[in-house]
């Protein structure tokens, strides 16, 4: 995909530090806390500096508490930065949050927007007017939304009354209306299943590609963004550990996959002998592949000709194992 | 101006359509409650005006019942204001309103506005129901019934503008349920709105009826039982004059407290 090269996101020595109580032990530490509290203080985002062109797709990924989220909702203007810049086509969210959200659409994981009793149609009607979308304008751009997400046949049903998928596709429309040059989606594959969560893959690329909306996600799973083309932002205890192709990161760290294995027949452990065996008892196994050296395919189609399976897990590395390879090859 | 203003109105609306998709749930959560309150004080004040005669001068057995369903028609509609925000607050929801083009506290009180309008409708058809079956009607002339309209909107307004000041102190300590305990026990004492302030001594009396609580349930609720154009207007106005005192109050809160956000979950 051809993309602009217009920066439109500038974030500059981003810090953000919260406050927070630090309850001290024992029936004594209740009376204390309530006379003279002691404060802790969390970095929650530490120095994050960088630039996002206009048709980018950015993934902020990290563990829980890493500042992906604080970042993005001081991107959004909804928390306010300790210090540091941030230009979102030329203004600062903090000062012009309401002007900035026409531009900008979000999406905040497992907080939906939809009016739960009433059909999509009332929440689109609504938010056209809430944008200030004109009539004329606001038909042609649900009209081509509604088919973009095919959504025609559930648009006049209950909210309540529809899966989760067909609710997906509906909060996305509604993000959508207004036609934001920006969408900020904030873990929106939390408490998804995985047919619900490749749905929401393929909306997202489809989005980026078709709408030409430059997007940022974040999310604690590095599998979420597996097979979207996208740039890949690692993000720990604050700061950026890792800023580029999401493809090298993949051959590099991602090839690894953990498999546990459940048979019927006994384990012959010459079968193994290659590979990282972690756990190991008569009728099961977890071990390691990477995947470049022995390709799952082979690996699987040999243990199901050779063994009566029962129970199979493939397993993508956490994410804190990611980062904790990336710090070990820095230094 | 006035495109802002359909903006927030249609925000009532959706609310209005939303309610009344469960309304069976608010006749049965709500509002059968309210009728049941309705029921024991009708009982109540049957017995004391058979015992005692008239408790107030010039305020009849069913005067007294249909001051009750007024009053807890126009405070209680409007829900549980405080409560709202701060959940809100308390589960990140609020991520969701901050990013859009309205102001969140104007934008919660047009939702809790259509959600109040359902809910005063509900209150006075059956608890109206109850005071009529137990005690009959009270005379309203049907020429101040638009006044009366008014004034028990402006009170609803009022009572939300009150509650939206309590509810910004949600973003500081965040639960200020305790805080709203209090001014909804004010409204339902100082406030005149189970009894009329005049049962009380005359110095509390007095300083009830000046205070902006009796503007959202003793003056209204006394006006529809003993209408004149002269209340009528004084009532308006001072209605007025108390919700642009709040609302001073809230804008100049709100810029001051919505700096102090510090967003839930992430």
């Amino acid at each position: 995909m051809k993309k602009e090269n217009k920066t439109i996101i500038s974030i500059k020595g981003l810090k953000k530090t919260f406050k927070t109580k630090v309850t001290k032990p024992g029936m004594s530490g209740i009376f204390r806390n309530i006379f003279s509290p002691d404060y802790k203080y969390i970095k929650a985002v530490d120095n994050i500096s960088l630039d996002i062109k206009k048709g980018e797709l950015v993934s902020f990924i990290g563990p829980n508490g890493a500042g992906k989220s604080t970042t993005l909702k001081m991107l959004s203007g909804i928390l306010f930065p300790d210090s540091g810049k941030i230009k979102i086509l030329g203004k600062d969210p903090s000062k012009k949050r309401k002007e900035l959200s026409y531009d900008i659409g979000t999406i905040f994981g497992q907080k939906p927007q939809l009016w739960f009793h009433l059909p999509p149609i009332d929440s689109f009607n609504l938010f056209a007017k809430i944008y200030d979308i004109d009539q004329t304008i606001y038909k042609e751009r649900l009209d081509n939304l509604i088919n973009l997400f095919e959504i025609s046949d559930i648009i006049n049903q209950p909210v309540r009354k529809l899966s989760l998928g067909q609710r997906m596709r509906c909060e996305f429309v509604l993000a959508l209306l207004h036609n934001p040059k920006i969408l900020f989606l904030d873990e929106p594959t939390i408490g998804m299943d995985i047919i619900v969560k490749k749905t929401m893959r393929e909306l997202i690329k489809k989005i980026n590609e078709k709408e030409k909306t430059t997007i940022i996600l974040t999310s604690h799973d590095i599998g979420d963004i597996e097979n979207i083309s996208t740039r890949l932002v690692i993000i720990n205890h604050g700061e950026i550990v890792y800023d580029g192709d999401f493809k090298n990161i993949k051959q590099k760290y991602l090839s690894k996959k953990l498999l546990k294995i459940t048979t019927e027949d006994k384990i012959d452990e010459k079968d193994f002998k290659d590979l990282t065996v972690i756990k190991k008892s008569k009728y099961y196994i977890e071990f390691e592949i990477e995947t470049h050296k022995f390709p799952l395919k082979k690996v699987i189609d040999f243990l199901f000709t050779k063994y009566k399976i029962t129970d199979i897990g493939i397993n993508e590395m956490p994410i804190e194992d990611v980062i904790e390879e990336i710090y070990r090859d820095q230094r | 101006m006035s495109s802002q203003l359909n903006k927030y109105l249609s925000i009532s609306f959706i609310n209005i359509k939303e309610s009344l998709t469960y309304i069976w749930d608010i006749i049965f959560g709500k509002v059968i409650f309210i009728a049941l309150i309705i029921f024991v004080f009708a009982n109540l004040w049957t017995v004391v005006f058979a015992s005692k005669g008239e408790v107030i001068p010039g305020f009849t057995l069913a005067m007294m019942v249909w001051y009750l369903v007024f009053g807890e028609a126009i405070i209680t509609s409007i829900g549980r204001f405080v409560k709202e925000v701060g959940d809100d607050i308390k589960s990140g929801e609020i991520a969701n309103y901050l990013t859009k083009p309205y102001n969140y506290i104007v934008y919660k009180m047009f939702v809790s506005f259509g959600k109040g309008l359902i809910n005063f409708t509900l209150i006075l058809i059956f608890g109206g129901l109850v005071a009529y079956l137990m005690v009959g009607g009270v005379e309203i002339s049907l020429i101040s019934i638009p006044f009366l309209l008014i004034v028990a909107l402006l009170a609803m307004l009022l009572n939300l503008v009150i509650a939206s000041v309590i509810s910004l102190f949600a973003f500081w300590i965040e639960d200020a349920s305790s805080l709203n305990y209090i001014y909804s026990k004010f409204t339902f004492i100082f406030g005149g709105m189970i009894v009329p302030l005049e049962v009380y001594p005359p110095l509390v009396e007095k300083i009830a009826s000046f205070l902006p609580f009796s503007y959202s349930a003793y003056h209204p609720s006394k006006l529809a039982l003993i209408f004149s154009f002269e209340s009528f207007f004084k009532v308006f106005l001072v209605q007025i004059a108390w919700i642009s005192f709040f609302i001073i109050i809230l804008i100049f809160f709100y810029k001051y407290i919505i700096k102090k956000v510090s967003v839930n979950g992430g």
